[in-house]
């Protein structure tokens, strides 16, 4: 057993995991975090407690390359199952619908991008890919993508639908797998925080934070508290861009330009306020481990404060029109239902857990930025519609507001460049051998995941990245069944999921 | 109702009066060189530290030694200018930057020498410099855009020419843009970004349509992964001509971070011909904006026409 500030971690052989993983999960607090391998001879679960903040992975050491799966007992496994299955090779004995997540038919069959230690046996590793298929008289399909109409990432939905209602939806991803957590640790550690950025363009704070507590947990260092400050208000720039963003999606798709567009012209008053503070929009290369890799000025401070009540001022009509237009309303209202019991099995994480009765926040549970804070009133809503996530969202925009303030008032004096802090020899840091690191951040999305392990000579082998959206996808699925066709896009919208955080 | 109507009446014009403005103090644009020397053991732990191979330290035939960047590949990482400055490289707060040619963002400078790489750097550099109208003292000095092109072979130039002046004709006043994105998502944002009512592009005659089928120009985002080069391929060929391709950040330019991984993923160029290059991770809206202008022959000598 290894234990570090965050992580335990311990031996679990493969009988034991089947028999306690159900009984874990049912324990109030207890959440599964991911399901993975290091290099293929081993499967790792990670469990979370979120009312200690503790985290536990499970090692479960394989003889061969085939394992009994879980997914029918505890359904949230399943997608983690498929990925493990490209990325290693390990194939889960019993999946009801094992399929080809992220790796498509132009790969080699016989590529495992991160299996390391032995070739994989033969077993069956044709990359065709079968859509399920509704039967039935008058049921039709409509496929859609990998390229959308909108600008937004690829990827490919299957509708199954019965005049204009949706019967089945599969969402089929993996088109913009580019190799994130392979190339992550071929480089050198100085350079591994840009590759984090590159899992999603639009959570760069959150992955860049994750990276950071991750290494900061495994060499036990610590941030000085006004990096720590400065890397929050990054982290709560972020979520407010992003749920200004989709706020004014939601408008967007149902028609209401005068919200959209003023949310438009908002999102960039946001994006003002991360240059700012960061000096990009995107806040690209700011957080870094060890700290933040650049000091804002006062002057860009006071500017800042400014801007920010400015914004606040601006937001809250917005929003109200949003929420008291009637027609809006009816739109929102009972569409794309998730009720709490699919959300709490498939592990549903983010706006869209807590819209759906989950009363799960990474900020409240886990080390990062100025958080935890337990005491934080998370904004619960048990409806689970469209409308439940849009008022998540706007209650999410009001409290992201105040902590910024909060933290600009009683912002730390001293210096952002700690003892660790030279990001010039980041590379002269060792890790222990065979220990792991661990960040758990909550992303506008939802709870965000870095893990990583090193060797024997203290050099990290596997990093493995879990975007809040690999929950999350299963669950737009559900919740679109037996909706209205052009009602997708306002469900779609509600639960803004990340393509490329998923495919990596 | 009439508190909405009485609210947007109420409203200012939120639409950017300065075109193509500069970015402003303290904000990181894209890295370029400032014609500066600098030493080995610098470059060298600037090369090392740039996390996109940007910058690379060659040896040329004659035997000197260069710092080479590459700001298609660049992604603004801050590195080379916040964790590691030197007075070789600052930050490049023109928003013009989008090139027809990909060697046009590559530059150097010669190690410990005091002027400016003649030898290969300077028809990228200048390219940069002209695009934003910044005059510079520092040797080398500035030249016209199409001055700058006169290694090229005359019927090279002469062809680029007459392409340029067929687009400019047929797309000079509008153009419809299909928009495919491959890559982290971030890139997309700019070009929604580009299309608010701040920096509104539809203004400029760009409208971003639905279909390849009646687009004229695609625009790329991200570094092509291989279950993508079909969907682009195909994409593509659903276009009818003349039809352009626009490479939209570092990924789709050069592949960025994850560059020869085994997704393949190398940018756009390894699949579609590439009419225009705009660099930046994420390029700033008015980026955008400027390198579709390009693509509508509407930019000559860096200025809308």
């Amino acid at each position: 057993m290894i234990e570090n500030a965050h992580i335990v971690r311990i031996n679990v052989d493969g009988q034991e995991r089947m028999t306690r993983l159900k009984t874990m999960l049912h324990v109030p607090g207890n959440r599964l975090g991911l399901i993975t391998s290091i290099d293929g001879s081993q499967l790792v679960t990670l469990l979370l407690d979120t009312n200690t903040g503790r985290s536990t992975v499970w090692e479960t050491p394989l003889s061969s390359d085939v394992y009994p799966s879980l997914t029918m007992m505890i359904p949230q496994c399943h997608w983690f199952e498929r990925s493990t299955w490209d990325m290693f090779g390990l194939k889960p004995n019993g999946h009801p619908r094992l399929k080809h997540n992220l790796l498509h038919e132009p790969y080699d069959a016989s590529l495992f991008p991160l299996k390391t230690d032995h070739e994989v046996e033969s077993h069956d590793t044709d990359r065709f890919y079968k859509c399920l298929e509704v039967r039935g008289q008058g049921v039709y399909e409509i496929p859609v993508g990998p390229i959308h109409a909108g600008i937004i990432e690829p990827g490919h939905f299957r509708f199954s639908c019965l005049g204009e209602v949706i019967l089945n939806l599969e969402i089929r991803l993996g088109y913009v797998h580019r190799g994130v957590e392979k190339r992550i640790v071929e480089v050198p550690l100085s350079r591994m925080r840009f590759v984090a950025e590159s899992a999603a363009g639009d959570m760069i704070a959150a992955n860049a934070l994750a990276h950071a507590v991750a290494v900061e947990s495994c060499l036990q260092i610590e941030e000085s508290p006004r990096a720590r400050a400065f890397r929050t208000i990054s982290l709560e720039l972020e979520r407010i861009a992003m749920h200004v963003s989709d706020l004014g999606g939601l408008a967007g798709d149902i028609g209401f330009a005068a919200v959209s567009t003023s949310m438009a012209i908002l999102r960039g008053d946001v994006l003002g306020c991360a240059e700012l503070l960061t000096g990009t929009r995107f806040q690209k290369g700011f957080i870094a481990p060890g700290g933040i890799s650049r000091e804002p000025s006062d002057k860009n401070l006071s500017q800042l404060r400014t801007n920010l009540k400015k914004i606040q001022l601006k937001l809250k009509p917005i929003v109200d029109f949003l929420f008291s237009n009637q027609v809006a309303r009816d739109r929102m209202t009972n569409v794309g239902i998730l009720t709490p019991k699919l959300a709490a099995d498939f592990g549903v994480v983010g706006v869209a857990g807590r819209a759906s009765g989950i009363a799960y926040d990474a900020r409240k549970s886990f080390v990062h930025g100025c958080f935890p804070r337990q005491n934080m009133v998370l904004p619960v809503q048990q409806a689970g519609d469209v409308l439940s996530r849009a008022k998540v969202r706007a209650e999410e925009l009001r409290s992201s507001l105040e902590i910024i303030y909060e933290i600009l008032e009683t912002l730390p004096g001293g210096d952002t460049a700690g003892a660790h802090h030279d990001l010039r020899s980041l590379n002269r840091f060792k890790f222990k051998t065979n220990d792991c690191g661990i960040g758990i951040v909550e992303s506008f999305r939802g709870e965000l995941i870095h893990l990583f392990f090193t060797d024997g000579d203290g050099k990290i082998i596997r990093y493995a990245i879990k975007d809040p959206s690999v929950n999350n996808w299963t669950a737009l699925a559900i919740a679109v069944r037996n909706n209205l066709l052009s009602d997708f896009p306002l469900c779609n919208k509600s639960f803004g999921l990340s393509y490329s955080g998923h495919d990596l | 109702m009439i508190r909405l109507l009485n609210y947007l009446i109420t409203r200012k014009i939120a639409t950017s009066k300065a075109l193509f403005a500069p970015l402003g103090d303290g904000v990181r644009g894209l890295p370029m060189l400032t014609g500066e020397s600098i030493s080995e053991a610098e470059a060298v732990e600037l090369a090392e530290g740039c996390p996109a191979g940007a910058i690379r330290v060659l040896e040329k035939e004659d035997g000197r030694q260069v710092l080479e960047m590459d700001r298609g590949a660049c992604t603004t990482c801050g590195f080379c200018l916040d964790v590691y400055p030197t007075a070789a490289i600052k930050s490049d707060p023109n928003t013009m930057i989008a090139t027809r040619k990909r060697d046009q963002l590559i530059s150097s400078v010669a190690l410990n020498d005091t002027s400016l790489d003649t030898a290969s750097g300077v028809a990228g550099d200048t390219a940069c410099k002209t695009a934003s109208g910044v005059k510079t003292d520092t040797a080398g000095g500035v030249h016209e855009f199409f001055e700058a092109a006169d290694n090229l072979p005359q019927d090279a130039i002469e062809s680029d020419l007459a392409r340029e002046n067929l687009i400019s004709k047929i797309f000079g006043r509008s153009i419809a843009i299909r928009v495919v994105s491959t890559g982290c998502s971030s890139c997309d944002l700019e070009i929604g970004a580009a299309g608010n009512p701040i920096f509104d592009m539809e203004r400029f005659g760009m409208h971003v349509v639905a279909s390849p089928r009646f687009a004229d120009v695609l625009l790329v985002t991200g570094p092509v992964p291989k279950a993508m080069h079909e969907p682009l391929r195909l994409c593509y060929e659903a276009m009818s001509e003349p039809r352009l391709v626009v490479a939209v950040g570092s990924c789709a330019i050069s592949g960025g971070v994850l560059k020869d991984s085994y997704a393949q993923a190398n940018g756009v160029g390894a699949v579609l011909p590439v009419d225009v290059f705009i660099p930046g991770c994420p390029p700033h809206p008015w980026s955008i904006i400027d390198g579709i202008a390009m693509a509508m022959g509407r930019k000559r000598q860096g200025r809308l026409k």
